[in-house]
């Protein structure tokens, strides 16, 4: 099943490109519950642009359409025992590659296999000139041209429409397995740290209701061996749990209260906010999903001096990334907007760098 | 006007070099102001000495603040800046213009911190690739990015060119090992990009921008890597094939199989005969031969190892041995990382190539690269990066010979054409910089060009940064023919071409 619905989009942006007319860019809709309302302008749908464009496993490499569903991609990569090279967040089951990307964020996997951004090859855009860019490509090494294509990453439609994307994908692992472990928040922040410096196949911590969750993949020799030596208790259904993490169905994300993204040096010992309800880590340390009602001014100087950020995520106020940026910073994301799309076309609601 | 940012077409003024020492030795020592012949003379060129220009002046900034001072100085002037590190870079990046004044970075060779627990160190531009790892070692850590030249090349030229090395298939080009740098912009202040020691940071991933950017976009004064596990072991088998299509062959089945070498390198036949002659590493002498390392637990190499042997055996494979030991598995990368210097015993001159191809288009690709070698009269040995696709023509040639460069070059921008052919890239690894910048032209159509034009003129409103690399002007493209028309449209009329 798939549909190439390029020309209608191209056409779409020349057209508001010639009014002057804002876009509203809009996948699924997966990712609406983080966002500020940015509704303004026409909406231009890119759930219609769908399907594999090319899928060679000897290669390693996926190029699809943006409005793909990433559990389409899924599924057709495990038809061939590969998969995704790291861990993509799924919060909906429609949620489509195109959305993920223009999110940004990373599953558990993020300090072991790398980011999402990690393994983007190459990625086709339209820019506010109504321009197609094709960017990067379909091979492993390429150092042509500025990456723009990982510069899409967390750009929230503000740069343009992507209209597809080439990822690297890998092998599945023969054997994976979950060792879990009981432990307080601090000791579980020294634990992960200090586990993955280990020349282990650990590949994701997480600490969550006062257990620590670290998974190990590889080959059946490699992972016996890891488990002998981390010690712990082995979880029943590893990739369930995983699964429940990515896909925020684990039961600490069933909470009402507001919910927070927190990232941080992974050694940071725990956050004491002043409204903090629970928490759960996630990166090996380096991301904090925290319910607190509401972040006080200290609690948002103390993440700052840690050298982290906060950012709304679920029943909790939107964060605007500008707002989280250097006077300086927020120029240089506002010249490359310049550079992009000029007429501020774009999701304008998204993108208040000035 | 000094730049034009929709054709990137530069000229700068000329300015005098002893009012520039009398301004700058103000906040920089005398003896870091670099103007007579002698001090200059060795930055004429990069790695890649076809190219050499003798700078007009060279700065040894020792701190932050008179780096930004320098840059202050030449925005206020609109004089050229050109960044250069190690100097060790393969496409020309850092070779002088007209008019530019050159900022060496190897005054900045700290290593400012080492984090075991986070697994991370903070690095100043100048430090070797190889001597954060050395750094990294006590602690069980190393910095996975290796390129050849990583003995010499600096960590912000790495960045600055996406560095990869043999270990790239496994763990990554610099832009994934970098978690964040602070560079000073064409204003001169400083800013910090991507997460510092977070994973992750708001807004564009800026960092993935300036990776590879050649100093165009910024200089880089600060960069916080990555460190990863030693692995527990390693160990290579090599195995020699009558023909490069076996070989080919071997590579896709050991992907196939779901095994991930740490490397994996293949060399033809005159870079074994080459390698063998000069480092006596005991390769056979066949058509081509399959280097495949692979790392982890003892018990997790043995038995992929045994899979890779079986692979390797059933693509036709002979001669095959495995690495006992560290010391014979050195041995077997030794002929390979000589490849190089093997191959510039051999000839005269060499001219070294830098293409990506999917993989499986390796055996048409070497076949063609046959044809021309017989076509331009000049021999080519070929080494690569097999797992990533990653190819390496070295094309011989005697620069002494009338004719032979002009001819080497030609031979070399047709295999670069027949990368983007067959889906590839005209560089996976050295980058553009002067040389490949009239086959930018044949990777990308105007659109890609003028947005690229567009990212360095909002970042550098004068085009000070490194101008006329890495990225060529319409103009250049339009004169060299080299636009791409589609179905005989000229793309965007609306662009000027003169």
């Amino acid at each position: 099943m798939s549909s190439d619905n390029k020309q209608q989009i191209l056409q779409q942006v020349e057209q508001a490109v010639a009014d002057q007319q804002a876009i509203c860019i809009n996948g699924s809709g997966s990712h609406a519950f983080m966002l500020a309302d940015y509704s303004e302008g026409n909406s231009l749908d890119m759930t219609s642009h769908h399907g594999i464009i090319d899928y060679q496993p000897t290669e390693l490499t996926l190029k699809a359409r943006a409005g793909t569903r990433l559990s389409d991609i899924q599924q057709t990569l495990a038809q061939q025992q590969q998969r995704l090279a790291t861990d993509f967040p799924l919060y909906a089951a429609e949620t489509t590659l195109g959305g993920t990307i223009a999110i940004g964020h990373s599953g558990s996997g993020r300090p072991f296999l790398g980011g999402i951004r990690d393994h983007v090859l190459g990625a086709t855009l339209i820019n506010g000139l109504g321009h197609e860019l094709h960017c990067g490509g379909q091979v492993m090494k390429n150092v042509a041209g500025y990456d723009i294509s990982r510069l899409l990453n967390g750009s929230r439609g503000t740069l343009g429409p992507i209209l597809d994307l080439t990822l690297k994908v890998l092998p599945q692992a023969q054997l994976q397995h979950t060792q879990v472990f009981s432990m307080a928040e601090n000791e579980a922040i020294e634990s992960m740290n200090k586990m993955a410096g280990l020349s282990l196949p650990i590949n994701a911590c997480v600490h969550v209701d006062g257990k620590l969750y670290v998974r190990v993949e590889g080959s059946e020799a490699d992972v016996r061996q890891a488990v002998t030596k981390l010690g712990g208790e082995s979880l029943d259904d590893s990739v369930g749990f995983w699964a429940s993490i990515q896909q925020q169905t684990h039961e600490f994300f069933q909470a009402e209260h507001p919910l927070w993204r927190v990232i941080v040096p992974s050694t940071t010992s725990e956050l004491e906010l002043e409204h903090k309800h629970h928490s759960m880590i996630d990166w090996c340390g380096g991301l904090r999903w925290i319910y607190a009602d509401e972040i006080s001014q200290s609690d948002f100087i103390h993440i700052s001096n840690v050298g982290g950020y906060i950012e709304g995520h679920r029943n909790a106020t939107a964060t605007d990334p500008a707002s989280l940026m250097s006077p300086l910073q927020k120029q240089m994301h506002q010249n490359i907007k310049q550079s992009f799309d000029p007429q501020n076309i774009f999701n304008p609601g998204l993108s208040r760098f000035n | 006007m000094a730049f034009d940012p929709q054709t990137g077409q530069f000229e700068f003024n000329d300015w005098n070099i002893s009012q520039a020492v009398s301004d700058l030795q103000r906040t920089i020592p005398r003896q870091n102001l670099l103007d007579q012949p002698a001090q200059l003379a060795p930055y004429e060129c990069d790695g890649l000495s076809a190219y050499r220009k003798v700078p007009k002046m060279v700065v040894l900034p020792e701190t932050i603040e008179q780096c930004q001072q320098i840059m202050r100085y030449c925005k206020e002037r609109a004089i050229p800046l050109i960044a250069r590190g190690a100097g060790t870079g393969l496409s020309g990046g850092v070779l002088p213009v007209e008019q530019a004044i050159v900022l060496s970075l190897t005054k900045f060779n700290r290593i400012r911190k080492i984090d075991p627990l986070q697994r991370l160190a903070v690095v100043e531009p100048g430090v070797r690739n190889l001597a954060i790892t050395e750094a990294a070692s006590q602690y069980g850590l190393y910095f996975a990015p290796d390129p050849s030249s990583q003995i010499a090349c600096s960590i912000g030229g790495n960045v600055a060119e996406n560095s990869g090395g043999v270990h790239s298939l496994k763990y990554g080009l610099t832009v994934n090992n970098v978690m964040g740098l602070k560079i000073i912009n064409a204003d001169g202040e400083i800013i910090e990009i991507g997460g510092g020691e977070c994973m992750d940071s708001p807004g564009y991933d800026l960092l993935a921008l300036m990776h590879g950017s050649e100093g165009l976009l910024g200089v880089i004064i600060e960069i916080t890597v990555r460190l990863v596990p030693k692995p527990e072991a390693a160990q290579v088998l090599l195995a020699a094939f009558d023909s490069v299509t076996d070989a080919g062959n071997a590579v896709r089945d050991i992907i196939s199989a779901g095994i991930i070498p740490a490397g994996m390198e293949m060399m033809d036949r005159l870079a074994i005969e080459a390698a063998e002659d000069f480092v006596h590493a005991d390769y056979p002498l066949a058509e081509a031969l399959l280097l495949c390392e692979l790392d982890g637990t003892h018990s997790a190499i043995e038995q992929q190892m045994a899979q890779v042997e079986s692979i390797v055996k059933n693509c036709q494979a002979h001669d095959i041995s495995l690495s006992q030991d560290d010391a014979q598995r050195a041995l077997f990368w030794a002929g390979r990382k000589a490849a190089f210097p093997a191959v510039g015993r051999i000839s005269p001159d060499y001219y070294c190539m830098d293409g990506t191809i999917p993989r499986k288009e390796l055996p048409e690709v070497l076949t063609r690269i046959t044809e021309l070698s017989k076509h331009y009269g000049l021999r080519c040995a070929n080494v690569f990066h097999a797992g990533d696709g990653n190819l390496h023509p070295l094309i011989l040639y005697d620069a002494n010979k009338p004719g032979d460069l002009e001819k080497a070059e030609q031979f070399g921008a047709d295999i670069c054409k027949l990368s983007i052919d067959k889906g590839g890239t005209i560089t996976g690894e050295h980058g553009v910089g002067v040389e490949k910048i009239d086959l930018m032209c044949h990777q990308f159509d105007s659109p890609e060009l003028l947005q690229f034009h567009r990212i360095k003129s909002v970042l550098d409103h004068q085009g000070i940064l490194n101008p006329g690399k890495a990225v060529p002007s319409l103009h250049r493209c339009a004169e060299l023919g080299a636009m791409h028309v589609h179905a005989g449209k000229l793309p965007h009329p609306d662009i000027p071409r003169f």
